[in-house]
């Protein structure tokens, strides 16, 4: 048996005998088997063998569906039934399947999460500190309404007559105030003008129980182990 | 959808597939009757004898168990096919390591399945299952999908492993054994 030069029909001929070629495919192919020989002959052949091929048995479509497991909403499939339908049990068997990877199981998720809460953790505190308030840094600040520093409950200490007027007082009224508990702060200390610390500075150090100066210095002797122990 | 409703032609399998992960356990039905007697006729033309469904009926439940692993790259019946004829191969190996049967050849030379009717007809069937039976595994396999499943030369490529040219070659050195044997 000889063979056809033309591989291209050669290659379709398969295709032709299982009609799976389109209509102009066909066509064509059918017209060169028409006029060729070898191709009918190879045609034919292939016909045969495809004939003889082995037969299958019909398929129990509904019995192997059964089969077939269902997909739920926990990630598990629900064997509906078995290879004999007569033997499968009433209620459905419930068969752990491959469990898909949660989201919260991948690495890049977890490391992500982890990065969240210690930066969450770390604003957390800086915003405790005043840190991200620049308004609030030192040299900066401005007067707190409402938040009263109270040096000490029983100690009033008279403001100043001279400070009144000031201009710095006259723009922060609340950064010295006397207050019916005694002398009240409001606010920063940088707020204070020289002349109203001096002032309070004059007020503190004429309280009782409160040094007028500073300790004296002692200064440690020390003395000779050969002259007796006697310091100068 | 309603049970007795039937499936349209726009329904692809893909689409099947989607229906069937949200619980539509007629998707999956409909699924099988599409591709159930192609995957049996590609069983016995594989050489299987004896519990076709069977086998049908795992490459089902098998391909259904790793559906994601399903990518569309090729029809659903070309993947069918190919989870089939891995279980085909391992049966095989089942059946050679229990019986110690001598080779797979051997087994396949001397089945003969024929549809035709008449004595003469039978011989020829027999002389062309035998003429099969004598070529090479690959050649075998890619010819029979070629000829008596109507594959194209790219699914055989998928569901053998290879490449379309491989695939093609096989099949011409194939009819051209199997031209010489029969007119021994």
């Amino acid at each position: 048996m000889t063979e056809c030069m033309n591989e291209e029909m050669r290659d379709a001929l398969p295709d032709y005998l299982n009609g799976t070629l389109d209509g102009a495919r066909t066509a064509e192919v059918r017209a060169h088997v028409a006029a060729c020989d070898e191709c009918a002959a190879e045609l034919e052949l292939l016909r045969v063998i495809a004939a003889s091929a082995p037969s299958a048995p019909p398929m129990n479509v509904g019995r192997i569906a059964s089969a077939i497991p269902t997909p739920t909403k926990h990630g598990f499939m629900i064997h509906r039934g078995g290879r004999d339908p007569a033997q499968s049990p009433l209620s459905p068997t419930v068969v752990p399947i491959r469990a898909r990877p949660g989201i919260w199981s991948r690495r890049y998720v977890k490391i992500a999460a982890g990065l969240a809460v210690v930066t969450a953790g770390g604003l957390s505190l800086l915003v405790g500190r005043d840190v991200l308030r620049p308004e609030l840094q030192v040299g900066q600040a401005k007067p707190f309404a409402g938040a009263t520093v109270r040096t000490a409950p029983s100690v009033s200490l008279p403001v100043a007559p001279a400070k009144v007027g000031s201009t710095r007082e006259a723009q922060s009224p609340q950064v010295a105030s006397v207050a019916p508990m005694g002398l009240s702060l409001t606010g920063d200390l940088q707020e204070l003008s020289d002349e109203h610390i001096a002032t309070l500075l004059n007020e503190m150090d004429r309280m009782d129980g409160l040094p007028s100066a500073e300790p004296d210095a002692v200064e440690p002797v020390v003395g000779n182990a050969n002259s007796g122990g006697q310091n100068q | 959808m309603n049970p007795g409703t039937q499936w349209s032609a726009e329904d692809d399998d893909k689409s099947l597939i989607e229906r069937w992960k949200v619980g539509d356990s007629r998707a999956a039905t409909e699924l099988v009757r599409r591709h159930a007697d192609a995957l049996g006729r590609f069983a016995a033309s594989g050489g299987e004898r004896e519990e076709i469904e069977e086998l049908v009926q795992d490459t089902f439940v098998r391909a259904f168990n790793s559906i994601d692993a399903f990518r569309g790259e090729s029809s659903l019946r070309t993947w069918l096919f190919t989870i089939e004829r891995r279980l085909m191969l391992d049966r095989r190996r089942a059946e050679l390591r229990e019986r110690n049967l001598v080779s797979m050849e051997g087994v396949e030379g001397s089945t003969t399945h024929d549809a035709l009717d008449g004595m003469v007809a039978r011989e020829t069937a027999t002389r062309v299952r035998r003429a099969l039976a004598s070529l090479s595994p690959m050649q075998r396999e890619v010819f029979v999908m070629r000829v008596e499943q109507g594959l194209a030369y790219a699914e055989i490529a998928t569901i053998l492993e290879t490449t379309e040219g491989a695939a093609r070659v096989h099949y011409h050195n194939a009819i051209r054994g199997v031209k010489e044997l029969l007119n021994d």
